[in-house]
């Protein structure tokens, strides 16, 4: 957080955050600030909606820049946290990359669930749709995938896409360009549990397993 | 109480409040695209400016009353009870086997048909609103009941000024601050964008085309080098075609595509009544001046309805 925050409007204010991560619980706090609305991490940032005739902007600086402080890199704490244990499934029929990243590792596709289930994922960022999400490898060397020339018209919910070093779980059926490597069992969005139909929160560590016999 | 509809009405939904505090998980604001013309109707009645409404778009609804019930009709259309031209400036109190029609609107897009209570509907995270594209809600068919939740005890007697609602009409006036990817688009573009565009037949929820010039990028900008980041109801977005949209309260949290401006929250609600065709004076003001414009305008709607959850 070197340069002030960036408006997006006379009620949004963006914050620089690379290098640093914003715990669940600073988020849980800020939304906590009176006149705090909407906050919303993204890939490089996090943009806070407040309503300006409720708290100063000059103030909800000073509290983000307070949090800032107290936080840390995202990486540090890797190996200390409990991760989230996702089913894979194989992918649909239609929406299959498999060999994309199966290609870039070197290994055979046959092969990409075990390097999967090898692997820690981070929840970086959640958007596009409720309770999408993206994750980060905590793994090294993790070969950058491109984005599909076409992007599909329907990609099946719970679908794992790969895209530069970058992974996601699509949370609904929708249209996508991300290259699909896998599918999870677990739904990402569940309207029908009201109270909390949200798979996964932010910063959340991720990892998958292969559907027990 | 129950409504019944007597036909589809595939671009009618529940509205309640917007739904909050979940927008870091990806879930966007759903809720009335004319958040006033949704609190006049409440109020009308003397509901909460969240009790859900039905939020009709474009096409006429037609409705059946199962018992003796009273609503509000407040917004772009008109409607007629038995055939007879209703007040809409009041509560409408219908009898059992009375039907509502709502008709087409000349003007502007989008009314909202209180009750009573307010309309039923699941609560999720709080909201009764629907999303139809994450699967809150749906299209609404014949047949289907519309429920309120109270027997029109204590309803007060109240009347809207139908001059309030001057500002549904076929140009509209956003008042806009600049995006914070605005230096991205070229210097003629920024020209351009504070300008007069018309709305596309390209439109919805989620978001409303423009019709007009094409953006061009700066020298050395890669437009599609953007890492996602926020958007909110009222961004204008610039995709790499250079043709600008502007996102309605239904869109994703999140976007890559170059942010240029944003409506700023005073005139948010004003989007609601977009239709294709509408012309749109997109004027650029300042955070401070649109701040003052807010708390003015805030203040003037409020006198009138305490809760009203403007912008």
């Amino acid at each position: 957080m070197t340069d002030g925050p960036v408006y997006s409007g006379e009620d949004v204010l963006i914050f620089d955050t690379q290098g640093i991560s914003l715990a669940p619980i600073a988020i849980d706090g800020l939304y906590k600030l009176t006149g705090v609305e909407d906050i919303v991490p993204g890939m490089t940032d996090l943009s806070v909606r407040f309503d300006p005739a409720v708290i100063e902007a000059n103030a909800l600086i000073e509290h983000v820049r307070a949090l800032a402080e107290g936080s840390h890199p995202p990486e540090a704490d890797a190996s200390a946290r409990e991760a989230t244990v996702l089913t894979l499934l194989p992918p649909a029929g239609y929406a299959d990359d498999r060999a994309m990243l199966a290609n870039a590792l070197a290994i055979s596709h046959k092969r990409l669930h075990d390097w999967l289930t090898g692997q820690v994922f981070r929840v970086s960022m959640m958007g596009f749709q409720p309770g999408f999400a993206y994750l980060d490898c905590l793994a090294p060397d993790v070969p950058a995938i491109p984005r599909l020339a076409e992007p599909r018209p329907k990609v099946p919910a719970g679908s794992i896409g790969f895209l530069g070093t970058k992974a996601c779980i699509y949370s609904l059926d929708g249209p996508g360009g991300w290259p699909i490597i896998a599918r999870v069992a677990e739904r990402m969005f569940a309207p029908e549990k009201p109270a909390q139909p949200f798979r996964l929160g932010l910063n959340e560590h991720i990892r998958f397993q292969i559907k027990p016999e | 109480m129950t409504l019944v509809l007597r036909a589809d009405a595939p671009l009618a939904q529940i509205c309640g409040r917007p739904f909050s505090g979940a927008r870091h998980l990806g879930m966007p604001s759903a809720g009335p695209a004319d958040s006033l013309a949704h609190a006049l109707a409440n109020w009308l009645l003397g509901n909460g400016a969240d009790a859900a409404t039905l939020e009709i778009t474009l096409a006429p609804v037609s409705a059946l009353a199962v018992a003796p019930i009273a609503v509000a009709l407040v917004g772009a259309a008109g409607c007629m009870v038995n055939g007879a031209s209703a007040d809409c400036s009041r509560p409408i109190l219908m009898a059992a086997g009375d039907q509502i029609d709502i008709t087409a609107p000349l003007h502007g897009c989008r009314s909202y048909l209180a009750a009573i209570g307010g309309f039923g509907a699941q609560e999720i995270l709080g909201s009764r609103s629907a999303l139809p594209w994450a699967g809150i809600g749906r299209a609404l068919r014949a047949g289907d009941r519309l429920e309120t939740q109270s027997d029109g005890q204590g309803m007060p007697d109240r009347q809207i000024d139908l001059a309030w609602l001057a500002y549904i009409r076929d140009s509209i006036l956003l008042r806009c601050v600049e995006g914070p990817e605005f230096e991205w688009i070229d210097k003629a573009a920024r020209n351009r964008i504070f300008g007069t565009w018309s709305a596309d037949a390209r439109m919805d929820r989620r978001g409303m085309a423009l019709q007009g010039d094409k953006m061009q990028f700066g020298k050395g900008i890669d437009p599609a080098s953007m890492p996602s980041s926020a958007t909110f109801p009222g961004t204008v977005q610039c995709p790499p075609n250079g043709l600008p949209y502007i996102l309605g309260q239904d869109s994703s949290t999140t976007g890559g595509y170059p942010r240029i401006a944003q409506i700023i929250r005073a005139d948010r609600h004003l989007a609601g009544q977009i239709r294709p065709g509408t012309r749109l004076h997109l004027v650029r003001t300042t955070t401070k001046d649109a701040r003052q414009i807010f708390s003015e305008k805030r203040a003037i709607w409020r006198s009138l309805t305490p809760d009203l959850p403007f912008g």
